[in-house]
């Protein structure tokens, strides 16, 4: 009788080892469940540690900071710093001239390459390798070569100082990293199945017609993909709008790349003198502003940004 | 039906097609038009052009711009008379070099345990995607250089100090790891997600079939997981040398933009060096390329195009 009881005792122990070390049959074990966790938030942790920082620091007035007691926690929430740095970026007009510069240009980039990549896709392109070849090769070639001579164009046509050479790079489909978007479209456009487009073709629709009401409507990933990396990636960028457009438009992060001068220009001697030079807290908080309205977009949209990637199969088939 | 009307209906169908093709060719052409416009307008024309101001003195005189031919003066004055370039550039190199790998390797890491099923994925995809909507130079240079907020303090167990101690070449290769780790992992984002496309691709039979035959699931990563996705391996490398090669925080890309306007050498400074580098990181891509290609089956599928060709010549 005992000895059955210590048999059965044996087996669920052996039975709970088995479940935490090698897991039950289709499903991982508990050991390798509590690693996964372990592996991914610890990544996590140092993923975000800078957004956390970040926001833990901007909300510290001058005491907090130098109080080394007052390590992540603030003592009091103090918006001082968030108020000077708003005032040192000059957020509304950042976020204005950001949104011109960035909106616009999307689309027309997004509807532009959509186009060249339904042609490349669906019809029999003389020189198509050609053009594809080209395009990765593009994309290989660093952008800070084709900088310098695209200025001296853009500035032959007297267009150096105004926002029309952000706007004819995207209408013309050679934005920063297009050539992926061009690539992602005319992989989409060259698997998806052609039977739709010939019965429209068959009742009697133009090609345009059928790429306006039949492939674009279908290639929604694709294009939710182009917009939204479009977006972010001239939102965000630095090197080519200032050289193009300075005069005409500061973007946010252009406002945050001049945050020291802006300050001492903003904030006399005088006020620096009596506590309120430029620390660490205005700076963070400067730097919070400026990604916030990406932030907030990404938390709406994140769904999006994240599966049609996947959608797309920006991979190959 | 007569031989002849037969062949008639034939001739008139096939010309049909021929038209009807190249219409087709035609409405392709319209549609990729504004492309090839921009293509040859301002990424072809600018980028010869960039090698031609390269070799040459520019002189701005009002309303034109004078070229004078100076061969690789400015090559030479770059390389070896700047004081600043070739130092700027080899640390830049020596991070994309090291940085490379770390990231294609963080990002597999990172997809390949996404990829499991658990609770909480979508939270844990949505924070390793966040660096990529917000990355951005200045955003960068005031997290990490004007501020202490990426410097995560991994002296918990006394690491660090163990580490300073030692002082040896690897001990400090480690310590700059640690440095730069955040920034490292912040480059992950758009590889993880292709990673992550493609493992999710994968014939999971092959998975199943592997563990009846009593894999283990560390075994079936490198037998089976590995191999397939090694394109993406190779793809993702070659996108994170471009990105981290021109990413605007880069201090040899800084010294490029500021030296455009160079009172004494105007663009063709800036050019040089900008060839200079771009040559490097194509060096780079094209060492990933032939590393990650895979030549054995290249050749088996040569090898069995010829033989199938042998074979419907002597099935003939």
């Amino acid at each position: 009788m005992k000895d059955k009881e210590t048999k059965l005792e044996f087996k669920a122990v052996n039975k709970l080892f088995h479940n935490f070390f090698v897991g039950r049959i289709g499903k991982s074990s508990i050991l390798s469940r509590i690693l996964t966790y372990v592996i991914l938030a610890g990544l996590g942790f140092v993923f975000i540690y800078p957004l956390i920082y970040m926001i833990s620091t901007s909300f510290m007035d001058s005491k907090d900071l130098v109080d080394s007691t007052v390590t992540w926690i603030p003592t009091h929430l103090s918006l001082e710093s968030f108020i000077k740095a708003a005032r040192t970026l000059e957020v509304w007009n950042g976020i204005r001239d950001s949104l011109i510069v960035t909106v616009l240009p999307a689309m027309l980039q997004t509807m532009v390459l959509s186009c060249a990549g339904y042609g490349l896709g669906r019809f029999p392109v003389p020189f198509k390798k050609l053009w594809i070849a080209l395009s990765v090769l593009i994309f290989l070639i660093p952008a800070q070569v084709t900088m310098i001579p695209r200025f001296l164009l853009f500035n032959s046509y007297k267009m150096i100082g105004t926002i029309w050479p952000v706007y004819l790079i995207s209408i013309l489909g050679q934005g920063i990293k297009s050539s992926i978007f061009l690539l992602v479209y005319y992989n989409f456009f060259s698997t998806y199945p052609r039977a739709l487009d010939e019965a429209a073709r068959i009742d009697g629709a133009g090609r345009f017609k059928v790429f306006i009401k039949i492939a674009l409507p279908m290639a929604k990933p694709a294009i939710v993909v182009c917009f939204l990396f479009s977006f972010i990636w001239i939102w965000n960028d630095t090197t080519q709008i200032p050289q193009y457009s300075t005069g005409a438009v500061t973007t946010l992060p252009m406002h945050l790349q001049q945050f020291v001068d802006r300050f001492n220009k903003l904030y006399s001697s005088a006020a620096v003198s009596t506590g309120g030079a430029l620390n660490e807290s205005i700076r963070l908080a400067g730097t919070l502003l400026t990604i916030l309205p990406l932030i907030i977009l990404y938390l709406i949209l994140q769904k999006q940004f994240v599966e049609s990637i996947e959608k797309t199969g920006i991979t190959g088939e | 039906m007569s031989k002849s009307q037969n062949e008639a209906v034939k001739l008139k169908k096939s010309k049909f097609k021929m038209t009807n093709r190249r219409r087709d060719a035609i409405a392709g052409l319209l549609f990729l038009l504004p492309w090839i416009i921009g293509f040859f307008a301002i990424t072809c024309y600018p980028l010869i052009y960039s090698i031609l101001i390269s070799f040459n003195q520019v002189a701005i005189k009002p309303g034109v711009i004078e070229l004078e031919p100076i061969g690789l003066e400015y090559f030479r004055q770059a390389l070896f008379v700047d004081a600043e370039f070739p130092t700027k550039l080899l640390l830049s190199l020596i991070s994309v070099v090291i940085g490379t790998p770390l990231v294609v390797v963080f990002a597999l890491i990172i997809a390949v345990l996404l990829n499991r099923k658990f609770r909480g994925r979508t939270i844990f995809r949505m924070i390793f995607f966040i660096p990529v909507i917000i990355m951005s130079g200045p955003v960068m240079t005031e997290l990490l250089t004007e501020t202490s907020a990426m410097n995560i303090n991994f002296n918990i167990f006394g690491v660090t100090d163990i580490l300073q101690e030692l002082n040896n070449f690897w001990a400090n290769m480690l310590l700059t790891f640690l440095g730069s780790f955040v920034r490292i992992l912040w480059f992950t984002g758009v590889q993880m997600i292709i990673f992550l496309a493609a493992l999710q691709k994968i014939d999971q039979n092959m998975y199943e079939a592997a563990s009846i035959d009593g894999a283990t699931a560390w075994e079936m990563f490198w037998k089976i997981t590995l191999p397939y996705i090694r394109p993406i391996i190779m793809l993702n490398s070659i996108y994170t040398i471009v990105e981290m090669g021109t990413f605007a925080d880069d201090a040899t890309n800084i010294k490029i933009v500021n030296s455009i306007r160079d009172i004494a050498r105007p663009y063709s400074y800036a050019a040089a060096m900008s060839w200079i580098y771009g040559l490097c990181l194509l060096i780079m891509i094209i060492i990933v390329f032939l590393i990650f290609t895979d030549w054995k089956e290249i050749r088996r599928t040569r090898n069995e195009r010829q033989r199938n060709q042998a074979g419907i010549q002597s099935g003939k």
